[in-house]
């Protein structure tokens, strides 16, 4: 974890970037959806007033930040660049390692991102700050997701051990995650039945119910029953990726990298 | 004593699918694909005894780096008992590697964008090795390679030479009872080298360490083994004492003498003259036909010798003498 959040500040540049460039990014949508309001002439569209709609997106940008993960292309590139080996040759799963680092890097975003994002959407667009259940609950969502979403990107990472190149498959991944979580528009844009069926994916819980946690969309006793579903997609992606890990390893070694 | 490795035939056969080049040739793999048997190790077996440091030789693509990846668990060999301070490496692997150190002089092995002094920090914390054990082991290995500056550089900066030390004391800093070295002096320069060679030797007298190292610097191996191990074409060819592969296959020697006399009569059986000057005569010895003794006594006994040097053909020349004869 240390190491992952040391080489974040070698890179610090990337989070200074994204100190500008998200709060511009917020700015964007803000007016895109002034506009979008003010056309429909609609106070509500899809169950989200106009300054609940900012506040879906100022939490989807930190929920976004929180959860990041690029343990998908640092596999690839283990693999492709032969330092798979070096991790092997140390004492721990390799999932485990992998997950720390991504602790590590995302630690820092909590800083220098999330934090003066989160003051910049309070102070400028009047995002109102939770009551203490649902900051709480939110927090514990958000933790959940990123356990979520890291788990979802190991998965496609290990499917480097069987193709030299997985860039295409990451990238459907990417367009895949970012839709279905609700990171795009909240998924209450889609068609009932089109919601029924995300419901019984893992990916709204990465993005989407985080989110309306924060927002106080559901009652005291919903919140648990989604935090505990979360826990449950979390465990059995856990036992699945382990399963995938045997084998890849047997991949691996067998072939000799 | 119970050995440290026990390694009973070892088989490794690779599976690679071969390609012709082309496009054609590039669509067609993807629906038949022409699968090539490699047989990498085809059945070694050997053991070695702690604190040993054993010396694994062989031209490229002998088979070395593969025992070395089977023996630190990165690898399934295809058949063959491998046991290993008492793990079986590839299936005990978590376990098994706490023991162990690795270098791999041709990869990369610290976090590239930060200085060395981090992964040695990061690998306090992975190995669980207390602060004193770490301060202590730190110091000397900083203090003998002298990377006192070196080690708090973003590695990408660093050369070559820097980078093999710092990979050292990464792979030794949790004291491993075991350590591979794989051509573990490439890019280090001379004084290195030598320097490099005592911290081994060193290391191994201190803690009892076991080194296996793979290399083609024969001098390294001259410096650090006692045992050497030659493998080619996926066999073992040779086991044994780097002193009695010397004795096996020398049967040379190159004797050296500088005179004050300048005419220079010399005529004895089993010597060849190589090159006479004035006052230098430089004579091949074949030692099945006479000894060194005569050739001594019989130099000092007729002339007035200023010096005389008596040369071993360089190990080099005999390990050649041995890959070609297999």
């Amino acid at each position: 974890m240390r190491v992952g959040f040391k080489e974040a500040i070698a890179y610090r540049f990337h989070f200074y970037a994204n100190l500008i460039t998200s709060p511009l990014q917020l700015l964007i949508y803000y007016f895109l959806w002034k506009a979008i309001f003010s056309y429909s002439g609609q106070d509500i569209i899809s169950g989200f007033t106009f300054s609940a709609m900012i506040g879906y997106y100022a939490i989807n940008m930190i929920v976004g930040f929180f959860t990041w993960s690029d343990v998908d292309s640092w596999i690839e590139g283990a693999i492709r660049e032969g330092h798979l080996m070096n991790n092997l040759l140390k004492p721990f799963k390799i999932i485990y390692l992998y997950f720390f680092h991504v602790l590590g890097v995302n630690s820092l975003s909590i800083i220098l991102e999330i934090i003066p994002l989160f003051l910049f959407a309070v102070i400028a667009f009047d995002v109102k700050i939770s009551s203490l259940f649902y900051l709480i609950s939110f927090v514990i969502s958000m933790i959940l997701a990123l356990l979520l979403n890291f788990l979802i990107s190991y998965l496609v990472g290990m499917t480097a051990f069987w193709f030299n190149r997985i860039n295409g498959i990451r990238r459907v991944k990417r367009t895949v995650v970012v839709f279905l979580s609700g990171g795009m528009i909240p998924l209450t844009f889609f068609p009932e039945i089109f919601q029924k069926v995300f419901s019984y994916l893992p990916f709204q819980y990465i993005r989407f119910i985080p989110i309306n946690v924060y927002l106080g969309k559901y009652e005291y006793a919903k919140v648990f029953a989604l935090i505990g579903i979360q826990i449950l997609w979390i465990l059995g992606l856990y036992l699945f990726a382990e399963l995938i890990w045997n084998k890849a390893f047997k991949k691996f070694a067998g072939a000799g990298a | 004593m119970q050995p440290v490795i026990v390694v009973k035939n070892l088989k490794k056969t690779y599976k690679t699918h071969e390609r012709e080049p082309g496009l054609i040739n590039a669509v067609k793999s993807l629906f038949h694909r022409k699968y090539e048997y490699k047989e990498a190790l085809k059945g070694i077996s050997f053991e070695v005894e702690e604190g040993e440091i054993l010396g694994l030789i062989g031209p490229n693509g002998a088979g070395k780096s593969t025992a070395i990846k089977a023996l630190s668990g990165v690898l399934f060999p295809s058949s063959g008992e491998v046991k290993v301070l008492d793990f079986i490496p590839w299936k005990d692997r978590i376990k098994y590697v706490k023991h162990i150190g690795v270098v791999f002089g041709q990869k990369e092995q610290l976090w590239w964008d930060i200085p060395a002094i981090d992964t040695f920090y990061l690998h306090k914390d992975l190995f669980e090795i207390n602060d004193k054990d770490f301060e202590e082991k730190l110091k000397h290995m900083v203090k003998i390679l002298q990377i006192e500056d070196i080690m708090k550089t973003p590695v990408r900066d660093l050369s070559l030479g820097e980078r093999m030390k710092c990979k050292i004391v990464a792979a030794l800093i949790h004291n491993p009872k075991l350590v591979f070295l794989d051509e573990p002096t490439i890019g280090l320069d001379i004084i290195s080298k030598e320097r490099f060679v005592d911290f081994v030797k060193d290391v191994n007298k201190k803690y009892n360490t076991t080194f296996i190292v793979t290399t083609h610097d024969m001098q390294d191996i001259e410096r650090l083994c006692k045992r050497i191990i030659i493998i080619n074409h996926g066999e073992i060819i040779y086991d044994g004492y780097l002193e009695h592969v010397r004795k096996k296959y020398l049967k040379k020697k190159v004797i050296d003498v500088k005179l004050e006399d300048d005419k220079i009569d010399f005529k004895m059986e089993g010597c060849k003259i190589l090159q006479k000057t004035k006052y230098e005569i430089k004579i091949e010895l074949d030692l099945e036909k006479n000894s060194i003794k005569n050739l001594v006594n019989y130099l000092l006994s007729n002339f007035n010798i200023v010096d005389i040097t008596v040369q071993d053909p360089s190990i080099e020349e005999i390990i050649k003498i041995i890959y070609k004869n297999v």
